[in-house]
Parts: C-alpha cells; structure tokens; sequence
C-alpha cells in the first residue's frame, strides 16, 4: 500500500523532526514557572510584584533559630555552640549569634544631631495638645537616680522625646532585645536567644542533605550545653522537610507505580515486545506535544509542560487498544488494524475535542496544555494506526489460558438492565450527592505543600516569641522621587494608625521626610516656647533660672538635615536597608511591613487604606495566589462543562443517541463518584481536583468506545481492564500523596477511573463491532 | 543603654555588706540626692527612700518633689510614675552583675571593676572608702567612676557619668531588713 507506506514514513520523518527540534530548543529555553503568569489579569502591576520579588528573596533564605533555656547562661551557652556549630556547615552564610558591639551607641550618635526632628506618633500629639504630660515627665526624669534617664543629655533632649523615638524604632524589630551583645526575649519561662544564618538557594538533594546534617549536629551541641529547646523558623526548614517528604514519596509511589504498571502489563502481554509497545506512544505523545509547543510559543510555562505530559501519559490508551486484540484469536495485523481503526479515531477526536475546550479560556499556559496533549494525542494516534500494523507483526495471540480467564471473567461481569442495575446506579448516585453536598472549596496554598506539622508548631512559637514574621501582607509604596515617597509612606502609616495599626516596618520611620523633621522641629519649639511654655515651666519648676534662654539657643542652632541617602549608607539602616527599593528609572518604592503584634487577620481590612495614598498599594502573595487558583478553578469548571457537551455531541453525531448516553455513561458516573469520594473524605474541592476531572474525561470516555464500537470482542474488554488499572497504578496512586493538592488529584483520578472502568463493561453493545467508515 | 547605670546604687549598697558575714542582706533606709546635670546651672535635690531584698533587686522611691519608683532586679529596670510600669532597655552585663551580687557572689564586682581602696583595707566595723572605675566595655563607654564610703553600711556615694553628671547621694538611717514596699514595688520583686 504505497498511500499508507508514505504517511507513515511522513509520520516518521515529522516525528523526527519534532525530535531534533526539541532537542535543539529545549535546553536553552528558559521556562516560566511564575504562577502569576497563569492568570496575567490577576498579576499584581510591576510594583508590587518587584515589592514582593524583593521580599521572597529575602525571607526565602533566611533561618532563625532560637536557642532556649530556663536559666538565660545556658540559653546563651547553647546559642553560641549552635552558632559555632553552623559555621562549618556548606551551603549556611551570615551565621550571627553575636550583635556587633557598640550598635545601640552607633544608632545614638548617628541620630542625635538630628534630635530636634524626630518625633514620635504619641509625643506629636501630646505636643499638638499642649505636652503637659510631656512636662510632668521631664520633670520627673530629672529626679531620677543617675543612668536611668533618656538616650542624650537634657539640655540636647529636654523633653525626652528623642529618647522615646528612638526606643520606638529599636521595638519595631519585635520582641527580640539587645541584651550581652546578643538578642534575646524572654517567654514561657525561658530566655531565648537568637541565631540567624542565610541559607543558600536550590540546593541539589547531597548538598541539602549535608546541611539538615550540619542543623541537627547544631541542635545536639546546644542541647549538651544546656538548651532545652530549639525553635526552628524559616523557609529552609520547611522547603527542605518538604523536600524529604517528596523525595521519600517519589522512592515509594513511583517504584510501586513502576512495578504496578510493569506487573500489569507482564499479565496482560507477557512478551517484551508488545510491553514495550503498549508504552512507547506515551513517549511519542509528549515529544510530539512538547515541541508543538515551543513552536508555537516562545515563552513556555512548566505547568503546561508537565501538566501535558501527564495528560498525554493518562490518556493515551490507543496502543493499549490496538495491541489487546492479540485476545481476539491469531494476531492478524491488518485485521486488527481495520477493527480499531473506528474506535481509535472516536477515542482520539473525542480526547481532542475535550482538551481542546481548554483553548476558550484566555490563559496562555492553558492554551499550552491544550496544544501539548491535543497534538500529542494526535500524533499518538497517527502512530498507532501508521506504524502498529508493521511493528506487530508476528505478534503471538494472547496465550489460551489467559484469554480464557478473560472470557470467563466478561461472562461473569454484570450487565446493565432491569430493576436491579437501575437501583445500583442509584445507589451510587445517591451516595455521591451526599459527599457532594459535604465538599467544601478551599483554594489555599496551603494544599500545595506538604507540611511537617512540628515545623509548623515551632514556626508559630517563634512568631509568637519575636512577635514578627506571621503575616504575609504588606504594602508597596513607589514615588517618582525619595521625598515624595517617604511622604507617601507618612501619609499612609498616619491612614494605618489612625485606624489602630501604629507599627509599620518603613524607611520613613526611621527617616522622615524633610516636612515631617521641619514640622515636627516647630512643634517642639511651639510648645517649649509658645503659649504652652514648656520651657518657662520647666525653668521655675526645677529651679533653673536662665534654662529657657539656654534652651532656646541649643533648638536654635542649626541641625543636618536627616535624608534617606545619608541613612542608606550609614551601618545603622543594614537591618531595613531591604525596605528600600531603588528603581533603575531614578524613582523609589518601598516596602511597609507590619510591626510586632500585627496579625495576618487585621491586614484585609486596612488593605484598602492603600487607596488613599497615591502611589500605595497592598500586596499579599498568598492570598493573591489563592484567589488565582480560585479563578482558574471556576474557569476550568466551565471548560469541563463545554467540553463534556462538545464530547457528548460528537458521540451522539457518530453513534446515534443511545450508544452516545452508553458511551459517556462510565466518564459520568466516575466523575459523580470521585466528585463523591471527596465529599466524604473531607477533600477539599479546587483547581487540581478539577484537572483530575479533566483528565478522567480524556480516558474515561475512551472506555465507553471501546465498549461500544466492538463491544463484544475479548479485546475491548481486555483494553479497559488494562487502560484503567495502568492509570490508577500511574497517577491514582497520588491519591496516597502527603501533598493535599496532589491527594486531591490523584483521588479524583483513582475513584473515576476505578468507578469508570468497574462499569464500562456493564454498558458494552450487543454487537460484535464493525468497523466504521 | 543608660539604663544599665542605674544599677549602680545597687553596687554601691551591696558592696557595702560586702564586709558583713553573711552576705548578702536586706537592707531598707533614706536617702537625699544632689544631682548635677550638664547645661543646668543648679544641682538638682530631691530625697526619699530604698529597700534592698537580697536575691531579688532593688526598690529606688523617690518623694519629693515629685513621687516615682524605679525598680531595679534581675529581669530589668523597671519606672513606676503613672499606670503600668515602664520597662527600660538594659544592658545585661548590667543585669548579669546585678544578679550575681544579689545571689552573693563577691568576686562579680572585680569582675565589672577595677576596685581600689585608697584608705587601705577597713577594720571590722570601721569607716570604709570604694573606687570602682568600669573595666573596659559598654559600661566604661557610659560610666567613669563610683566614689562610696561608709561604716556598718553604705554612708555617701558619688557617681560620675561620662556625660559629665555628677550625682551625690547620702544614705541615712539604713538598717537591716525589707523596709515596706507598695503593691506594685512588691509585685515587680516577685516577678
């Protein structure tokens, strides 16, 4: 047959080609992995993202431990010897138990010829009422015994108020205090002392393994010197428990998938070669898929790779399909070519046309998936009807025994009709509404993680402890200029503590703007020498003649002016220089995190202040992300709903309205029950339980052909058992994944397929199947 | 950081148990202050009283002219004026020197200081003078010189800070036992 002989060698030479190009393309092509790219309306603008680009790379590495023990010496003992101990550990950085000395004195001097300035939030509005309390307090301090007054002398600082603003600042870095050149807290009865350390990036497994080495060798030594405690906090720790979690569940779930499948298709076939045929299309699928996409896209996202190469992996049955007519008696290739050729195309152009739903939403990666398995499932199929009459020639028939037990096993299997199947169905039905009416949607990232419940707890402690570090909400701030800026933060931390949230994490509380110091420095000459005295009152109160004129002459001698740029390269902004963000454009922004005791609950509802300030806004990464999952799964609901109309249309188009229901019959029920199953394992439905859906409509319904077009044939029966079994052995066996996302997912796929392949064969035709046109 | 002078006078006090047997006590008494500062032009008087709880801290009262507390233990320095007591950041050595003369350990003091005795060592009982000059440290940066004497007990102390305060304080009527404390003096001791 020449026509045929040049398609395939045309198939074979494209294949070839898709092959080369990917080889060529792939490695240099940088892949998208921002999940914001999924849903670009959903993106927060550039500002925001840099804010929180910015922000993850600085938190993403960051460790903090803190060492505790009831008697402070040995808390202290144990943090120095878990600091020693992380010195010589590869891949931690910045180890720091020690505080450089002299930092509290650094920060006096370098703020205190700026005194006059800087105002805190409390003493400006004693001050705009008249700070007789201010009055009463100096006069107190005076009296004092010697060292327990404020930071500067009087006559530089008469009301305290520097010293006030300055103790602000220092608690702003949360409930950790400089105490013996360390910082420590004291809580729950023990002294805790903190040890911080940068942790290196993607790491490979030895090296991330040598450092969770190097951190318990650490939590031994401190333990031996003393310690009774050991908090553990930062990203690492959790990315890294993650890491063993998968790691050890990749060992496990991919060798018992591994040994299913080969177990699987060892019963089936027995042979090497028709084993290794059954597989080899799901390789070809995902090349052929893979390079439709990056030819089509120049930017690819790793969703779609993935998500298409488990798509195509699920959902190709077709060389199943062909090779389980070696249970239709002797293997005649041309034959079997002939039978399959009518359900292998409605099998292939019904998988398209679902997947090609996904082409209506307007998301770039999700067109990608649909490109990757629509062409690969193509290309598949193609494969399998060009090449699989040549390639399985000689194929031996399915030895007798086992085809017997086959025969035998279908006689036995129940057949839908009467009064009894009807109450099954039912049955079934009725238990799956009830697990559906308990299925609650929850879109968190949460799901995403598998998470080492202790690590949470100590996490949660060590928030609690330092009283920073629980939320994830934060506001971004950008100006054309610094000034502009540091007014713009004013503006909105004045919005914040109006509405009872004073502790802000920002650059211009540390600096003000030139406004604020020019203001704030009036308001204290006002009320020192304007109708309020202060200073007069204070002269006669202590008995100091000649104090006001003295007063008045050190407020008005001139004072530098306190700038952002001055600040930026002096050691006492290290800690916050990471708040301030310049842009390559000459313009700023600036990041406001929230001070201690700020819970992630209070931040939604002073979100919208940011809308009072131009140039603000609020930013939460994990909530943003979990509304996009939120969208991407009302989107894809909609997609699964086209597309099992468009699939339901095309079968009733091609086998007439009875076989068509008789056909979608196994997909529905399995999407009913596992949309069940969920219900009543307290599952919770989102995104990826839906892509489970989608992929079960890709093979699911495949099912329902086979049992249609040839109904009665051995082979059918025998492509369902072994398609079914094969996916649940692939991607059902997630369902026992320690990742909630990937539980969901694979339960979906596990009971649907189960659910789909158990009644299949209940609905099988009549008829011994003739191949259709 | 200034904080941490406070516990000067607790030096000064403890120290001059340091001769009596056991140590250390509880003491209670008076005491006037005369306070020096930088820019005024006068020294500043002011007078009231204190109570030393061996193994717990300090309790400063000031009564006139203006009434305040300052609460000196382990834990911190602590102002008692208007409502809830203020906590003031202080150093720990402060604290760590603190808690080892209260818990009677003598050898703390040389520790911290360089002590002299520049009227040779005392007889029992007998009038006695201190010089300790900080070592070395965040102390010293503060803190240049406490100057006390006494017989039985502490007499006179004058403190000098790098600022260039001078404060001179005598004691008066002091005797062993717990003096009376106030509810919320009682209550930061406890802690």
């Amino acid at each position: 047959m020449p026509i045929k002989r040049a398609l395939a060698l045309a198939w074979l030479a494209a294949f070839a080609a898709a092959l080369l190009w990917l080889a060529l393309r792939l490695p240099s092509e940088g892949l998208e992995t921002s999940i914001f790219e999924l849903v670009p309306w959903r993106a927060p603008n550039p500002a925001a993202r840099a804010g929180a680009e910015a922000l993850r790379r600085q938190v993403e590495g960051r460790l903090l431990v803190l060492v505790g023990a009831a008697d402070p010496a040995r808390a202290e003992a144990g943090a120095d010897a878990y600091a020693g101990a992380l010195r010589g550990v590869a891949g931690l950085s910045s180890v720091a138990c020690a505080v450089p000395g002299g930092a509290a004195g650094r920060a006096l001097a370098f703020y205190a010829s700026r005194a006059a300035g800087l105002l805190s939030r409390e003493d400006r509005d004693a001050l705009a009422g008249g700070g007789d309390g201010l009055l009463q307090a100096a006069l107190r301090s005076l009296y004092l015994p010697p060292g327990v007054g404020g930071s500067l002398g009087f006559s530089q600082d008469p009301l305290g108020s520097f010293s006030r603003w300055l103790a602000d600042n220092a608690a702003l870095a949360g409930g950790l205090e400089l105490r013996n050149g360390r910082l420590e807290a004291d809580s729950d009865g023990r002294t805790w002392v903190a040890v911080s350390a940068e942790a290196a990036p993607g790491l490979d497994e030895a090296a991330m393994r040598a450092m969770d080495a190097g951190l318990e060798r650490a939590s031994a030594e401190a333990r031996a010197r003393g310690a009774d405690l050991i908090l553990r906090s930062g990203f690492a720790f959790h990315e890294h428990a993650a890491a063993r979690a998968a790691m050890r569940e990749v060992a496990l779930v991919g060798s018992a998938s591994t040994g299913l499948l080969a177990l699987l298709l060892w019963v089936a076939f027995r042979r090497p070669r028709p084993m290794l045929l059954a597989l080899l299309p799901a390789a070809v699928g995902c090349v052929a898929g893979a390079a439709a996409v990056l030819l089509l896209w120049s930017r690819v996202h790793a969703i779609a790779l993935v998500f298409g190469s488990t798509v195509v992996g699920v959902a190709d049955d077709y060389g199943l399909y062909f090779l389980s007519g070696s249970y239709d008696g002797p293997w005649d290739p041309r034959r079997r070519a002939r039978l399959a050729r009518g359900p292998l195309a409605l099998a292939m152009a019904t998988s398209v046309l679902g997947y090609a739903a996904l082409l209506l939403l307007p998301i770039p990666a999700l067109k990608q998936v649909a490109v990757f398995a629509s062409v690969g499932l193509l290309a598949d199929w193609a494969g399998v009807t060009l090449w699989y009459p040549m390639l399985t020639r000689g194929l031996q028939a399915a030895p007798a025994g086992r085809a017997g037990a086959a025969r035998r096993l279908r006689r036995a299997w129940p057949r839908w009709g009467g009064w009894g199947s009807a109450c099954v169905a039912a049955l079934a039905l009725a238990w799956s509404a009830a697990g559906m009416a308990r299925l609650k949607v929850d879109d968190g990232v949460r799901l995403l993680y598998a998470h080492d419940a202790a690590l949470d707890q100590e996490q949660a402690r060590v928030q609690a402890i330092t009283g920073v570090g629980g939320a994830t909400g934060f506001f971004v701030v950008s100006a054309p200029d610094p000034q502009t800026l540091l007014r713009r933060e004013e503006a909105l931390r004045d919005a914040l503590a109006g509405s009872g949230a004073p502790l802000w994490q920002a650059a211009s509380a540390f600096v003000p703007s030139l406004d604020r110091q020019r203001a704030d420095r009036e308001a204290l000459r006002t009320a020192l020498f304007g109708p309020a005295a202060l200073a007069g009152r204070l002269e006669s109160a202590a008995g100091q003649p000649g104090l006001r004129r003295r007063l008045l002459r050190s407020l008005d001698a001139p004072e530098p002016a306190l700038t952002p740029e001055d600040w930026l390269k002096d050691p006492v902004s290290t800690p916050w220089r990471r708040l301030w963000l310049p842009q390559a454009d000459g313009s700023v922004e600036s990041l406001l995190l929230p001070g201690p005791g700020l819970a992630q609950e209070r931040l939604a509802a002073l979100a919208p202040l940011a809308a009072r300030v131009p140039g603000a806004q609020y930013v939460d990464q994990i909530e943003s992300v979990a509304g996009l999952l939120g969208e991407l799964r009302r989107l894809l609901a909609l997609v699964l709903v086209a597309g099992g109309a468009l699939v339901c249309g095309l079968l009733a188009l091609r086998l007439g309205w009875r076989a068509a229901a008789a056909a979608a019959a196994p997909a529905a029920l399995g999407s009913a029950l596992a949309l069940g199953a969920l219900g009543w394992l307290g599952l919770p439905l989102n995104l990826f339980a839906l892509l489970g859906l989608l992929l079960l409509l890709g093979t699911a319904v495949d099912f329902g052909i086979y049992m249609q077009d040839g109904g009665q044939r051995l082979s059918s029966f025998v492509a369902v058992h072994v398609a079914a079994l094969t996916n649940i052995a692939a991607v059902g066996v997630l369902a026992f994944s320690s990742t909630p996302a990937l539980r969901a997912f694979g339960l979906v796929l596990a009971v649907g397929c189960l659910a789909a392949w158990l009644s299949a064969p209940c609905f099988a035709s009549p008829d011994e199947g003739t191949p259709l046109a | 950081m200034r904080a941490a002078l406070a516990f000067a006078l607790g030096v000064v006090l403890l120290t001059s148990g340091l001769r009596a047997d056991p140590l250390p006590q509880d003491l209670h008494g008076r005491f006037s202050q005369s306070k020096a500062i930088a820019g005024l032009t006068r020294p500043l008087l002011s007078r009231g009283s204190f109570a030393l709880s061996a193994g717990k801290g300090l309790v400063w009262r000031t009564e006139a002219p203006l009434r305040s507390s300052v609460v000196l233990t382990a834990r911190g320095v602590f102002v008692l004026d208007q409502g809830a007591p203020r906590r003031l950041g202080a150093g720990s050595e402060a604290l760590a020197l603190m808690r080892e003369l209260l818990s009677g350990d003598a050898a703390a003091l040389a520790r911290a200081f360089t002590v002299s005795r520049p009227e040779g060592p005392p007889a029992a009982g007998g009038p006695w003078r201190l010089v300790l000059e900080p070592r070395p440290g965040p102390l010293a940066g503060i803190f240049s010189r406490i100057d006390a004497r006494g017989g039985a007990f502490a007499e006179s102390a004058e403190l000098l800070e790098r600022s260039g305060d001078r404060t001179n304080i005598r004691f008066s009527g002091v005797q062993p036992g717990a003096g009376t404390l106030d509810k919320a003096e009682e209550a930061l001791l406890a802690d």
